[in-house]
C-alpha cells in the first residue's frame, strides 16, 4: 500500500523506514539486523521485500534471511558480520525508542506518521487525504 | 304385581343415580374449563409482558449497534496532532526532498 503513496506522489513523499521488533517475536530482530545490513550492498530494497514476502516461514527458520540474500546474490558472510554489528544493533534501539517516546499512543506495528500526523486509517484513501492537506499548506 | 313394582323402582333410583352423576360432571367440567380459562389468562399476560420486554431488548440492541463500543469507543488517531520523530539515520524510500514524510515502524513478523 505504501508503494502505491510513493508512485502516486513520487516527488512529493517520502517514506522513512524504522524498525520496531517485537519483543516476544524471537526472530524478528535477527531479521531487521540481516535486512538493514543489506543496505552496505545495496540490496536493502530487495532483502526487504523477499523477507516480507515469507515472513511466515521466519518463525521457523531464523535464517532465512541469510538464504533469501545468497538467492539475491548478497555477500552473505560480509552480511551476517555487519547485521551483528554495533552499529546496525543501535540504529535498531534508537528507532524503537524513537517511537516510544513520541508520545504516540498504542504502539502497535505497523504505525504510519504523515509528516508525524496519525492517518484516520491504513487505507490509500486515507494517507491520501492527508497528504493532500499537508501539500495544500506547504504551497 | 310386586315384581313389577320393584322393576320401577329400580328403574326409577338408577335413573335418579344417572341424572345425578351427570349434574356432577357438568359441574366438575364447569369447574375444569374455568381453571383453563384463567390459565389461559395468565399465560396470555405472560406473552405480552414478554412482547414487551423483547421490543424493549429489540431498542436496546438497536441503541446497542448505532455506538458499538468495539468500534465507536476504540480511541481514534487524534488527526491534528503531531509527533515529531527525526528521520535520524533510518532508511528512506523515495525523494529525499519530498515535502511530506511517511514514517513508518516495522516488524518482520
Amino acid at each position: 500500500m505504501v508503494d502505491d503513496i510513493l508512485k502516486k506522489y513520487p516527488n512529493d513523499v517520502k517514506l522513512v523506514i524504522k524498525n520496531f521488533p517485537l519483543s516476544f517475536h524471537k526472530q524478528a530482530m535477527q531479521a531487521a539486523k540481516y535486512v538493514l545490513a543489506a543496505k552496505n550492498q545495496g540490496k536493502y530494497d530487495e532483502l526487504y521485500h523477499r523477507v516480507m514476502e515469507n515472513y511466515r516461514q521466519l518463525k521457523t527458520n531464523e535464517d532465512l534471511p541469510l538464504q533469501l540474500a545468497g538467492e539475491l546474490g548478497l555477500d552473505v558472510e560480509q552480511l551476517k558480520l555487519d547485521a551483528n554489528s554495533p552499529a546496525i544493533a543501535n540504529q535498531i534501539q534508537t528507532e524503537v525508542n524513537e517511537l516510544k517516546n513520541s508520545g504516540v499512543p498504542r504502539m502497535s506495528v505497523p504505525k504510519f506518521l504523515i509528516n508525524g500526523k496519525e492517518p484516520q486509517g491504513r487505507s490509500l484513501a486515507a494517507f491520501s487525504e492527508v497528504i493532500e492537506a499537508e501539500l495544500k499548506k506547504k504551497k | 304385581m310386586m315384581k313389577r313394582s320393584i322393576k320401577y323402582f329400580t328403574l326409577l333410583t338408577s335413573s335418579l343415580l344417572l341424572i345425578s352423576c351427570f349434574e356432577a360432571d357438568t359441574a366438575s367440567l364447569e369447574k375444569a374449563i374455568s381453571k383453563v380459562q384463567d390459565n389461559q389468562k395468565i399465560i396470555l399476560q405472560k406473552i405480552e409482558s414478554l412482547e414487551k420486554g423483547q421490543q424493549g431488548l429489540r431498542k436496546n440492541l438497536a441503541a446497542n449497534t448505532k455506538t458499538d463500543p468495539k468500534k465507536d469507543n476504540k480511541p481514534k488517531a487524534d488527526p491534528n496532532k503531531v509527533y515529531n520523530v527525526a528521520v535520524g539515520n533510518s532508511v528512506i524510500k523515495g525523494n529525499p526532498n519530498a515535502k511530506v514524510t511517511i514514517t513508518e515502524w516495522m516488524d518482520f513478523q
